[in-house]
């Protein structure tokens, strides 16, 4: 045995001749056991892209699966892992490589915190335009592999958007590029959008380039109470309608006895004149409800408690007692969607109005074996009315059992054969997160 | 070879054979590649496109997709041992969800003629590529169009949600949908601007975009090119987001007001800026107050708002007829492609000027500056082969001088057969393997648009005699 305790051929005791410590797999609360029964022991953290290449190839020479980690805040994403590994943990890998502010553009590390990414573009009056959950503990690279959402993109986009350029980690070892670093790009093929929420399993985002945008110069935030489904889906029409552009408009609330109660929330975002006139434009459309309140937002700690709750609904971080299910639907079957909710029982929902897209929260007493035969229930009934409106649904988070439950992606046969052959090509041992995308 | 199991297939008049039927299928809108394929099939549904494809795989045959065939890079140039797959029989639009802000449309339907269908609902179809009154948007698709508006609304990649697509083994796929934000592996980005070497796209989910409250085009004109230049930069570094920011150069200028796309561009200026904003009327006032102060101060000598949406229209017609104008000038028109960060646009357009007086030929520039994205354009009479040879060597100096500086080998227009030899100047061998090992991944028999996109060896057109390109073997 080594002085590690591991066997000589393991990758530990591999790592450790080549000067590389691994320590305990311990990320805050409960996010490892998301990871499921396979989730790693053991964690290596290289300094450098060069070290982070060692391990890999290390790595590959053991056998060993490697399972890539930012801020764990997105490690229920996916399927849980099909065999057990070891922790690469990406926070050290966390500078800013280059900013270049008068092309709007950035290059940074894959472990660089988003918060700090924000604050560092904010001080030159830019910003990625995107607000995920977990802000402060999400991590770049764990953003582009998990595909974080973002609650302003009605205006911005996601993540997807802004990404034009990616360096990555192969199972070779490889270091290797796609993209650029301008703002308008089609050489080569777009490996940008293959990595956005693969999950770490086709190669090692290791750095990523984005294009950025201005600050806005006023960011007005509207809510006021939401008075039933009919006045949510209006809302959301009211939105849509020609010439109102907001940058979110959702409704953030909770399921309770077939009923619906919260609060409908809209943000606009550009010239002071413009978000002012936006604001009156949709408190005109609903002239006779409730009366709206609205703040211009200086920063975080301005947010209205609607829009906290936003953050805390859509949170893909540990929650031991709770799961998250992500909804797709038609903006124009808004209704049916929330005829669905209403029936299903209780829980915190947001949804994107706009975009279509939403959260449902879920407490599940951190069950993990097996689901409730009522839960079950209502998972399959939510799922089959959201599908028959033209919607879906998948766990984010939670126990296994219920993320098993649902499905994860929608490739059919043929898609999926497409996807299994990139798998096999870009990383044909399952050496990435395996299982993670299912085959 | 016989065609009768195509003619089977899609109809007997729907399989084109014999040089003059195949003639204008020898070339995209890049002409110095030409190829003449076998035959050229129509097939009038995505059934009958797998069908044909399928037919291709048992016979070993390469196949070609193609759409109007307005590309510039060589993309759907024919496989001479090949047949060439034209998708413009499906036409049409298959349904339009207003509220949903998506549309179902097949591939052969016509940019343009998309957004003019929106109209009504007061919706547009946002990329806007120069060609867009011919080009199809399974072209957009395969290529990752921009155009003017890219700036501010993206390319093709990011208004595309769903596609159907005939593998290269025929296999029909439905990826993606209209729903937004569906977990697992993007496949449709993934997909886009593949060149069609991953397949053929021939229904698409487009992201449809809300008409603008508000439009006002400022024409700002400039005794000096490297003023226009600064003022790009300014009003990127002031945060204003225009919806387009187009630059032509004192030659295009000349050469659109000679011409019956006459736009009323001031024929002194070194070179004339266009900017469109849009939005709301309250942000666009802001904003247009802000473009006028920094025009004047950085020289614009004059400076003209449309004042309705004819004038507008004019100014925009001299813009993107610019590239036909610009073929009076002489038989042929070789069109560039290549991208800078903005901040380097002084310096590179400085180096193109000084490339195209050291090499002797004619070029004009009329291009994207809010994205850095170049078009340097090269009138040449493609007889004379000393002038041809002169124009190649000026298109490649150009390029390495735009990756010199950070830039990249195609904004917009794609790699295809023109630039794939170029791809090493710009990603390492292992970068270029991982391009080659997704494309096995998608097409392993390489069927399916062979030799365009990535480098090698083995090539199935045929080039106009006389004409040296460099890496290329003929």
């Amino acid at each position: 045995m080594s002085a590690t305790g591991a066997s000589p051929r393991s990758i530990e005791a591999r790592l450790a001749a080549r000067g590389f410590a691994t320590a305990p797999f311990a990320p805050a609360g409960a996010a490892r056991a998301q990871l499921g029964r396979a989730a790693p022991e053991r964690q290596v953290e290289p300094a450098d892209v060069a070290a982070l290449r060692e391990v890999v190839i290390e790595a590959g020479v053991a056998n060993e699966a490697l399972i890539p980690v930012g801020g764990a805040t997105a490690l229920a994403a996916g399927r849980p892992l099909a065999r057990r590994g070891l922790a690469l943990a990406l926070r050290r890998l966390d500078r800013i490589v280059d900013h270049s502010p008068a092309d709007f553009v950035v290059t940074v590390e894959a472990g660089c915190r988003f918060a700090t990414l924000q604050a560092e573009l904010a001080r030159h009056g830019q910003w990625l335009a995107v607000e995920p959950p977990d802000r402060e503990r999400a991590t770049i690279g764990g953003m582009v592999a998990a595909a974080a959402t973002s609650f302003v993109a009605a205006q911005h986009g996601t993540l997807r958007h802004h990404l034009l350029g990616v360096q990555v980690v192969g199972a070779d070892g490889l270091l290797t590029r796609a993209g650029g670093k301008v703002v308008k790009n089609v050489a080569g093929y777009d490996l940008m959008k293959l990595h956005h929420g693969a999950l770490g399993t086709l190669g090692v985002v290791v750095a990523a380039t984005f294009r950025l945008r201005p600050l806005p110069t006023a960011d007005l935030a509207l809510w006021t109470v939401a008075e039933g489904s009919a006045a949510i889906a209006a809302c959301g029409d009211a939105l849509a309608a020609p010439g109102t552009t907001p940058a979110a408009g959702w409704f953030i609330g909770h399921l309770r006895a077939n009923a619906l109660e919260g609060e409908l929330v809209a943000r606009f975002q550009g010239a002071r004149a413009a978000v002012i006139e936006q604001g009156a434009t949709l408190e005109a459309a609903r002239a006779g409800g409730a009366p709206w309140r609205r703040e211009v937002l200086d920063g975080v700690a301005a947010l209205p408690r609607a829009l906290q709750q936003l953050a805390e609904i859509a949170s893909t971080a540990d929650d031991p007692h709770g799961a998250l299910l992500t909804l797709h639907f038609l903006p124009s079957r808004t209704p049916e969607l929330l005829a669905a909710l209403q029936r299903f029982g209780t829980g915190k929902v947001a949804l994107d109005l706009v975009r279509g897209t939403g959260f449902l929260r879920l407490a599940t007493d951190g069950e993990e074996g097996s689901l409730t035969a009522s839960l079950r229930h209502g998972l399959d009934a939510l799922h089959a009315e959201l599908r028959a409106a033209g919607g879906a649904i998948h766990a984010s988070a939670g126990p296994t059992a219920l993320r098993t439950a649902l499905p994860w992606d929608a490739l059919d046969p043929a898609a999926a054969k497409v996807a299994a052959r990139l798998r096999d090509e870009l990383d044909a041992a399952r050496r990435f997160n395996p299982g993670r995308h299912g085959a | 070879m016989s065609f009768a199991a195509l003619e089977r297939l899609v109809g007997r008049d729907q399989v084109l054979t014999g040089a003059a039927a195949l003639l204008p299928f020898e070339s995209d809108g890049l002409t110095h590649f030409r190829a003449r394929p076998r035959a050229v099939v129509l097939p009038g549904t995505t059934e009958q496109v797998a069908a044909v494809v399928r037919w291709c795989v048992e016979t070993g045959t390469p196949f070609v997709p193609r759409g109007a065939g307005t590309g510039l890079s060589g993309g759907a140039l024919p496989c001479a041992t090949g047949v060439v797959i034209e998708l413009a029989r499906l036409n049409r639009i298959l349904e339009v969800r207003a509220r949903d802000r998506v549309a179902r449309v097949q591939c052969g339907v016509v940019n343009a003629e998309l957004s003019a269908a929106l109209r009504p609902l007061g919706l547009h179809y946002a990329p806007d590529p120069s060609s867009q009154t011919a080009c199809t948007l399974g072209g957009n698709v395969a290529e990752n169009s921009g155009g003017p508006h890219t700036m501010k609304y993206g390319t093709t990649t990011d208004h595309i949600l769903g596609l159907k697509v005939v593998l290269p083994d025929g296999e029909i796929s439905e990826l993606g949908g209209p729903l937004a934000g569906r977990p697992g592996l993007d496949l449709v980005g993934h997909f886009v601007g593949s060149e069609g070497t991953f397949g053929i796209a021939t229904e698409l989910w487009v992201r449809l975009t809300p008409n603008p409250a508000v439009v006002r085009t400022f024409l700002f004109a400039f005794a000096d090119l490297d003023a226009a230049c600064r003022m790009v930069s300014r009003i990127v570094a002031d945060g204003i987001l225009p919806a387009a920011l187009e630059m032509l150069d004192r030659q295009t200028i000349q050469v659109v007001e000679a011409s019956v796309l006459r736009a009323g561009y001031p024929t002194d200026a070194e070179a004339v800026l266009l900017v469109e904003l849009d939005g709301s009327a309250p942000q666009v006032d802001d904003d247009a107050r802000r473009v006028r102060a920094i025009g004047a101060d950085a020289g614009a000598f004059e400076t003209r708002e449309a004042t309705s949406a004819e004038e507008r229209l004019k100014l925009w017609k001299g813009r993107k007829g610019a590239f036909g104008a610009l073929g009076r000038l002489s038989p042929d028109l070789y069109v560039q492609d290549a991208v800078v960060p903005r901040s380097k646009l002084p310096e590179i357009l400085r180096q193109v000027r000084q490339i195209a007086t050291e090499e002797r030929i004619r070029l004009s520039n009329v291009f994207h500056a809010g994205d850095g994205n170049l078009h340097p354009n090269i009138s040449y009479d493609g007889r004379d082969h000393d002038e041809v040879a002169r124009v190649v060597r000026a298109g490649d100096r150009i390029l390495k001088a735009c990756l010199a500086v950070g830039g990249s080998l195609s904004g917009e227009h794609g790699i295809g057969m023109e630039k794939r030899d170029s791809m090493a100047l710009l990603f390492a061998p292992a970068d270029l393997d991982v391009f080659a090992r997704v494309r096995h991944a998608w097409n392993p028999l390489g069927l399916c648009n062979p030799d365009k996109v990535l480098p090698g060896t083995k090539v199935c057109v045929e080039f106009r005699p006389g004409v040296t390109i460099e890496g290329v073997t003929h």
